[in-house]
């Protein structure tokens, strides 16, 4: 530096300094927002998909599990007599109807979310056309009670069960799968990775180097002790990487979030074991880990003032040698 | 909204940079895709082989495949089509499913090929020119699979039939029948597949033709007559009794026949297609649907078959590729060889002795398709409008539950007021159309 500095006109030298903060701050803005908004955009993914999705697919296997349970377990006899319900009036009742309808919709609306591509939420509609089919054979068996086939309305009860759980809940696990990848996919963004610091952390290191190596070319050609704009500015370009690494330093939020749901994705689901849903501490983290807080906005606002502060520090000195020839 | 803003900046923020990306993936040649929806489970011996000819045919063209196997395909179709999800290309073993679709314009024509024989091709009556499915695959329905053990040679006639499940319930074998009604959404199916076996071989291929393309009356003398056999049968082998007719409504249809060959003293007889060599290694003996004592029937020397057929819901050429691949005849030859002698090919020109050189069962029935190409009946409740086809399969259900006599006719008036129920534009006309062997 400092016989490049010896061999170029100073006027010359601060131009190249000016340009080549501006350069590094510019970067760093890149860098660091692109970084930013990746990282913050996996976790948001996480809280507003992954996180209803896992809810979702446990509320309606939970919803379907119990209204079969009350449906298969009923006596197709009325004379049967024991502690079972008669079948006549638990479909009577049409709780069944109205279970079904609500997980077809919430089935619907799983769809609309961003997890998986279209070919993976196509489970989604084979288990709603299951459902359908299942509401069919419920309702065959009521029509079959109806006309006093009880035989029949127990073969088709058998039927129904079995589709449900041999078919739709069996694709709802399917989903689940594809929830695991997506999630996988999320904790694994390239956004997160520590590789991309790189973009933001590189013009960083440089931008505060050059600061510091201006002062000191400043001090020794002008003798003053400080020069006041570019000060601030490295104060500013510090508090700008401070925003940029704000996933990195977030991160372990966001790795907890993914483990827990990680957890509940992976446990294997039965009618034993069903698929759970994420709790509220769960929930409350994954939204904590997707919030960043606005500070997207500060960046560019920051590096705007950044600039400011450059073209401030450097123009007195140039200023100075405005009558010369060049 | 949060991520809808995170992804906003993202993309303003990367957009140069994946620009270049997207630039060089240009150049380089993005690879095509298709999607294939059929009713074989990727985890079963068919959908096992299917897979295997796709990944083929990937091989081969550089075609990615991504297939999904569902049994009860049809709803999950409908579902897809209302929400504008169509798979690229679906096999439905419906051909009037098919036409469904065709006539609602989802279904892209396909372009004649060199490489796909003319009869494997599905058209519109009275349009040549465009049709609308390919027969990927046939079965043999008109079976019987029994247990070599249990007794004597293969029965000739109905009546020898009928006497030999009651033969095999003296003998101890109970049930003598093996016969599973239970296949989820569609349970009963197999039993429709008795009434329709028993149709042809009764009444002979035009009132199997009238029938299943809906011109002849579910009460009519033929139709009855054909269910009446059945519950004559069932009856002489006891398959009425209360435990057997549970047995019959909750035994799935691919359990039915599990200890078919294990002798003891289970079932030693069943009623059921080719495509049943793919559940297990069980089918090994098998005679063909006896007929039936000459009656005014005439021609009952029909038999009937089950048929896979594709359709292309995309224009991509890919698609029509890979549909055009799995009907020719090198596709073909590799679904053969994948399948262990559970796939029977629609075409006329394989090399069936090489095709089924370690496998004497297969090779028997590719041999019994062959030679009976010019009699072949397709399914008719495949062949029926998909809400008849359902009220079959019902009264199938309805039919075994209580086989009193004085049951059938409300069933089968029922049936009859559907029949008419449905519209003319939607039956097919011919369930039996002639195999030609050119090209």
């Amino acid at each position: 530096m400092s016989s490049i500095a010896r061999s170029v006109p100073t006027p010359k030298m601060l131009r190249r300094l000016r340009i080549a903060l501006v350069v590094a701050v510019v970067a760093m803005l890149v860098g660091g927002l692109s970084t930013f908004l990746g990282g913050y955009a996996a976790a948001a993914s996480v809280a507003d998909d992954v996180v209803p999705s896992v809810a979702g697919v446990s509320a309606v296997w939970r919803q379907l599990r119990d209204a079969d349970s009350r449906i298969s377990d009923c006596r197709t006899d009325p004379a049967g007599g024991g502690d079972t319900l008669d079948c006549a009036g638990v479909l009577a009742s049409g709780e069944y109807r109205g279970v079904v309808a609500d997980a077809v919709q919430r089935l619907a609306v799983l769809a609309e979310r961003d997890v998986g591509d279209d070919a993976d939420r196509q489970v989604l509609r084979v288990a709603q056309g299951l459902l359908i089919r299942y509401l069919g054979l419920v309702e065959q068996a009521n029509l079959s009670l109806g006309r006093g086939q009880g035989v029949l309305a127990g073969a088709y009860l058998r039927y129904a069960s079995d589709l449900l759980h041999d078919s739709v809940l069996t694709e709802l696990d399917g989903y689940r799968k594809v929830i695991d990848a997506e999630l996988a996919e999320q904790r694994d963004s390239t956004w997160r990775a520590p590789a991309s610091t790189l973009l933001w952390l590189l013009p960083l290191a440089s931008g505060l180097a050059l600061l510091v190596l201006t002062q000191l070319y400043l001090a020794g050609r002008f003798r003053r002790r400080l020069n006041v704009p570019l000060a601030i500015a490295t104060v500013g370009l510090a508090g700008l990487g401070l925003v940029a690494g704000q996933p990195v330093l977030t991160g372990g939020r966001f790795a907890s979030a993914t483990a827990g749901l990680e957890r509940l994705v992976d446990a294997p689901a039965s009618d034993a074991s069903q698929p759970a849903a994420p709790d509220r501490r769960l929930v409350d983290l994954t939204h904590a880990a997707a919030d960043s807080h606005s500070l997207q906005y500060l960046m560019p606002l920051l590096a705007l003032a950044l600039l400011a502060l450059i073209v401030a520090g450097f123009r007195e000195r140039l200023r100075e040698y405005e009558f010369e020839s060049p | 909204m949060r991520a809808l803003r995170h992804r906003l900046a993202v993309l303003l923020t990367v957009a140069l940079a994946t620009s270049g990306a997207a630039a060089c993936a240009g150049i380089s040649g993005e690879s095509e895709s298709v999607t294939v929806m059929a009713s074989w489970d990727p985890e079963q011996r068919e959908g096992a082989a299917f897979r295997a000819t796709l990944a083929r045919f990937t091989r081969e063209t550089g075609i990615e495949v991504r297939y999904q196997g569902v049994r009860t395909i049809t709803p999950i179709l409908r579902l897809a089509d209302l929400g504008d999800a169509l798979p690229d290309v679906a096999v439905l073993s419906s051909p009037a499913e098919l036409a469904r679709y065709a006539r609602a314009g989802r279904l892209v024509p396909l372009s004649p090929d060199e490489a796909i024989q003319d009869h494997q091709l599905l058209r519109h009556d009275g349009d040549r020119r465009q049709p609308y499915g390919v027969v990927l695959k046939t079965d043999l329905k008109s079976l019987v699979w029994y247990d070599a053990a249990a007794g004597a040679g293969p029965p000739r006639t109905w009546a020898d039939l009928v006497r030999r499940g009651a033969d095999l319930r003296t003998g101890g074998r109970t049930p003598p029948w093996c016969l599973g009604m239970k296949s989820g959404a569609e349970s009963g199916w197999p039993g429709t597949d008795w009434v329709e076996d028993i149709l042809l071989h009764q009444s002979g291929v035009e009132a199997y033709r009238r029938w299943a393309n809906g011109t002849l009356a579910w009460t009519s003398p033929e139709v009855r007559s054909a269910w009446e056999a059945w519950r004559e049968l069932l009856s002489a082998a006891g398959m009425t009794d209360g435990a057997n007719v549970e047995r019959m409504l909750l035994t799935g249809w691919d359990q039915a026949g599990a200890g078919l060959a294990g002798g003891g003293s289970g079932c030693a007889m069943e009623h059921q297609a080719s495509f049943a060599r793919a559940l297990h290694d069980g089918y090994t003996t098998f005679f063909p649907f006896p007929r039936f004592a000459p009656g005014p029937g005439g021609d009952s020397t029909g038999v009937e078959v089950s048929v896979d057929v594709a359709g292309l819901f995309s224009g991509k050429p890919a698609a029509q590729r890979l549909v055009t691949y799995l009907a020719s005849r090198a596709g073909q030859a590799e679904w053969t060889a994948h399948a262990g002698g559970s796939f029977f090919s629609p075409r006329t020109d394989l090399d069936r002795a090489a095709a089924y050189t370690s496998d004497a069962v297969g090779g028997q029935i590719a041999e019994q398709l062959a030679t009976t190409a010019g009699n072949r009946c397709l399914d008719a409740s495949d062949f029926m409008p998909q809400t008849v086809a359902s009220a079959f399969s019902t009264a199938v259900l309805e039919f075994l539950s209580d086989p009193a006599p004085e049951r059938l006719v409300p069933i089968l008036q029922r049936l009859d007021a559907i029949r008419q129920a449905v519209p003319p534009a939607e039956w097919l006309p011919d369930p039996c159309p002639p195999v030609t062997t050119n090209r």
